[in-house]
């Protein structure tokens, strides 16, 4: 099958700024690697999660995929399109096809505009029907989201709305164009816990409704599993592990997924025993040499701390990038 | 009309926490005691301003209410007509400023890059300079008239606008609502609008404080004869004619504009600050 | 004379904001036994962390305690002045933040502060008070060269980890932690909760503050549920894990995705109310599928209706 978007080999380094004592002495310039080589695919209707802690780089190959950062390196296909190579101009025509769901719905909607006319801006902008129209479609996807009386909600502005339904609005606003492909930045994690799971909910039935494509970015592997077809974990800048969503939760590799998946308060029974680490994500600036896990791996060998491990697939779509799992 | 607009600005006032919503009011008050005063000049000035209508250095009576000034025209009638000069000199010079400052600190702030720096550092070196020094070198070069004392603090106001408003883009630009515009696939024009649409309580605040501190400019201009001249009625003038007087005793000739600059200066900073409070904008003017 | 540790009876906190009387806490109570760990689950503004601060009598202002009682050692607080409350905080009663950078001071090392907090409150020597703060450092597991560090220069972890060392350095008999591991993400949650857990081993009582049932059953010996204001059920973990009886309580417990359980998740229709103007009756009547006709007009009394088991819902209570 055919893959709507095919990352490769992506990188994103930040410089990071000097001190004028360190430009004088000419100290070389540090860079945060925050990105460091992900590549993924995601199939038509498929949802990946992309997993980890803060500082694992999940959300810059988000905003890469989304064209909101410019990758130092690798390739990006949506459709076919190398998205990195499009001018501004261009890339502006594919947006109504690509969207995004960000993560704070207080800030991610205009204060000073009414909520409906935010909902019906991308069909103005991009000329797909005149006002009237748009309005129309508008108070449409309104009621599909579950904000109704739609004709009141659309009068509303922001700070009217609550947290749950202003994540309504950015989801709505996100759809109306009809987009192919979704990257959704930990859409739930400032949202009520009692109302999680609707909006969680709503994003499946788009998806169902519209084989709509998503990358799901998330802390939160409870979350992941509900959602995700598959599920990619970020450790560092890297992506370690990678499978269907169940066999990565029931039968996890990487001893950095075993420990994430460990950490997991639960009120059910837990089927894997738990695996503690100790220590902490080490600085995107000083990443350690060879496997970037080694310094916090209870199972680390000698070639784990000079060489780099190969990815590996335990089965046809389980893989993951450990030293344990290769024969040499 | 008149009623159907001051509903709505009734109940922004009343939607102020103390002490704001005082600071407010008081602000208010003077500012439009003042801008009907220069409104209403003709009618409500007892004597021609410029002409000798008494006997000269006469102390306040009930005739004449602020006295009259050395050479006999009434104090009370100059310093009401004296608040068009003043108004007219800060209205002129804060929307020059506000013309360049503002649209010149959102492209700054916006697109960023070598122009930003470079712009950043003209703002910086102007805005390091006194800004009265400034103002009277470049009121000296372009001549005495009141035009030209606006424009010369014009320039003074202009990076105070365009450092505030660059300051604000920058922290807009972030804000995800941005963000999202930009994956929505909007154009420059309208997601500069959008980030305008959320600075202007900024612009609204430092217009109020740059106005105030721009009134005791303009009076120390025209104190120097940089502004109008002789016997045109103005609070800067008057304070200085009045001067050599104060020694001798004849303090009102001197010290009613001076009042009336102190007061219309402090009018304008009490709406500044109450607003900057309402809108917790940090005022580092 | 009770034997609870800690016993709060009809406490209520109130607001008062320019927009009208916020009430955050009405009519709580609570008992907190020696050693046990107690979870206080609930939702954004549902008071569980003005619950927290009215214990301590930090409650910040427009916020007031109106009334109840808080009985803490065989003691009124509600009795004592500000200099008296001052000298329970910190020895008696130790409080972990959500964010460890508001409550370290960036400009002295980590050593400083907490030696500073062993030698004001114990009179013991500098060199006795600094020997004790890296002993406490390594307790929570961090390396005892660490004493000369600011707190900038520590990982979040780490932060909260010296948190939790200066609240405990007094042993107080109770530690509040609101949201501790919040800010953090889960691997280094599960380590600070061991932490905690390795606190109330020695002897100490937990509260926990979290809006996370997950975290909360994991730890507690008992929790109690939070929603808009009023404890709503109150019990041994286990049976309000597994058999919740609330309407409230459900509708949390299957909100939540979980990892391992094969339920399937829904949401609680509606929103919070706005304790401003909170419904009348039972608050939670209006997003309540069971409510009847009386939950709309009366509020249910919190009763006992097994041993250690507290709920305030008409569907058990017979009238």
């Amino acid at each position: 099958m055919e893959a709507l978007v095919v990352a490769k080999g992506l990188k994103k380094y930040f410089p990071v700024r000097r001190t004028i004592s360190e430009v004088v002495l000419m100290k070389s310039r540090l860079y945060v690697r925050a990105v460091d080589g992900v590549s993924l695919e995601i199939g038509f209707g498929e949802t990946l999660a992309l997993v980890g802690e803060s500082g694992s780089g999940k959300t810059t190959t988000g905003r890469m995929l989304i064209g909101l950062e410019k990758p130092t390196e690798g390739s990006i296909l949506f459709e076919g399109i190398e998205l990195t190579k499009l001018s501004k101009k261009a890339l502006r025509k594919i947006r109504p096809r690509i969207q995004m769901i960000f993560q704070d719905p207080y800030a991610s909607l205009d204060p000073r505009v009414k909520v409906g006319d935010q909902v019906a801006q991308p069909l103005i902008v991009h000329g797909l029907c005149n006002a009237d129209e748009a309005r129309e479609r508008a108070l449409e996807i309104l009621e599909r989201v579950g904000l109704t009386p739609s004709t009141e909600i659309y009068e509303r502005y922001p700070h009217q709305l609550s947290g749950g339904q202003r994540q309504r609005v950015v989801i709505a606003r996100a759809m109306i164009t009809r987009p192919r492909f979704v990257v959704a930045d930990e859409p739930v994690s400032m949202i009520d816990v009692s109302l999680r799971a609707s909006i969680l909910e709503l994003l499946k039935e788009f998806k169902r409704e519209r084989n709509l494509s998503t990358l799901f970015i998330t802390h939160d592997l409870a979350v992941a599993k509900l959602v995700a077809d598959r599920v990619a974990v970020m450790y560092l800048g890297k992506i370690v592990e990678e499978g269907a969503v169940e066999e990565v939760i029931y039968n996890p590799l990487h001893p950095y997924t075993k420990a994430l998946i460990s950490s997991v308060p639960t009120i059910g029974i837990r089927v894997l025993e738990k695996l503690k680490i100790v220590g902490e994500i080490p600085n995107p600036i000083n990443i350690p040499p060879g496997c970037r896990f080694h310094t916090r791996c209870p199972f680390a060998m000698d070639k784990c701390k000079s060489y780099e491990a190969p990815w590996i697939y335990v089965s046809e779509r389980h893989g993951v990038s450990c030293w344990l799992y290769s024969a040499e | 009309m008149a009623l159907s607009l001051s509903t709505p600005i009734l109940a922004f006032i009343r939607s102020f926490p103390q002490p704001a919503k005082s600071m407010l009011i008081l602000g208010l008050a003077i500012v439009v005691s003042v801008m009907l005063m220069a409104i209403l000049a003709p009618y409500i000035a007892p004597h021609d301003p410029t002409s000798r209508v008494y006997v000269e250095l006469q102390p306040p009576s009930w005739k004449y209410l602020m006295g009259t000034n050395h050479v006999g025209m009434d104090v009370f009638s100059r310093v009401i007509w004296g608040s068009r000069v003043v108004l007219f000199v800060v209205v002129v010079s804060a929307t020059i400023s506000m013309a360049f400052g503002v649209p010149l600190g959102l492209a700054s702030g916006y697109y960023g890059g070598p122009v930003d720096k470079a712009l950043s550092i003209v703002m910086d070196s102007i805005y390091a300079f006194p800004s009265l020094i400034l103002a009277i070198a470049v009121a000296a070069v372009l001549g005495p008239s009141p035009l030209n004392a606006a424009i010369s603090i014009a320039i003074v106001y202009v990076p105070t606008y365009y450092r505030m408003v660059r300051g604000e883009t920058l922290k807009v630009k972030q804000m995800p609502f941005i963000e999202a515009l930009i994956v929505l696939g909007c154009s420059d024009a309208t997601i500069l609008r959008s980030v305008f649409r959320n600075i202007i309580q900024t612009v609204l605040v430092v217009f109020s404080l740059s106005v105030a501190d721009a009134i005791l400019t303009e009076a120390a201009l025209s104190f120097l004869g940089l502004s109008v001249t002789w016997p045109t009625p103005d609070w800067g003038l008057d304070l200085r004619s009045g001067q050599p007087y104060l020694l001798n005793g004849y303090w009102w000739i001197a010290m009613c504009p001076g009042l009336m600059i102190v007061a219309l200066s402090l009018g304008f900073a009490l709406i500044g600050e109450a607003l900057s409070d309402y809108f917790s904008i940090a005022t580092k003017v | 004379m009770s034997n609870a540790l800690l016993e709060v009876i009809n406490l209520k906190v109130y607001f008062y904001t320019l927009s009208g009387v916020v009430r955050a806490v009405d009519d709580v109570s609570l008992r907190v036994l020696p050693g046990e760990w107690i979870s206080i689950v609930g939702e954004s503004g549902s008071g569980k962390s003005t619950l927290a601060y009215a214990i301590a009598k930090i409650v910040p202002p427009p916020g007031k305690i109106v009334g109840g009682k808080v009985g803490f050692m065989n003691r009124d607080l509600m009795e004592f002045d500000e200099e008296a409350m001052r000298s329970i905080r910190g020895r008696h009663i130790g409080f972990v933040f959500q964010d460890p950078l508001t409550s370290l001071d960036p400009l002295r090392t980590v050593g400083d502060q907490l030696a500073e907090v062993i030698q004001v409150h114990l009179g013991v020597s500098r060199e006795e008070a600094v020997r004790e703060a890296g002993d406490l450092l390594e307790l929570v597991g961090i390396p005892r060269d660490r004493l000369n560090y600011y707190p900038h220069q520590l990982s979040g972890g780490q932060r909260q980890r010296v948190v939790i060392a200066i609240s405990i350095a007094l042993r107080p008999e109770l530690l509040i932690a609101d949201e501790p591991t919040t800010a953090l993400d889960v691997i280094i949650q599960d380590q600070i909760m061991d932490l905690l857990k390795e606190v109330q081993r020695k002897g100490a009582s937990i509260m926990l503050i979290t809006h996370d049932v997950a975290l909360a059953a994991e730890t507690a010996n008992r929790i109690a549920v939070m929603y808009a204001g009023e404890i709503v059920e109150h019990g041994n973990t286990h049976s309000i894990i597994n058999a919740p009886l609330h309407p409230y309580t459900v509708g949390l417990v299957d909100s939540v995705p979980d990892l391992w359980s094969k339920k399937s998740v829904k949401s609680i229709p509606g929103f919070p109310p706005d304790l401003r103007n909170p419904p009348p009756g039972c608050r939670f009547h209006p997003r309540c599928r069971q409510a009847l006709g009386i939950c709309t007009n009366e509020s249910p009394p919190m009763t006992a209706i097994e041993h250690d088991r507290y709920l305030a819902c008409w569907l058990y209570l017979k009238r």
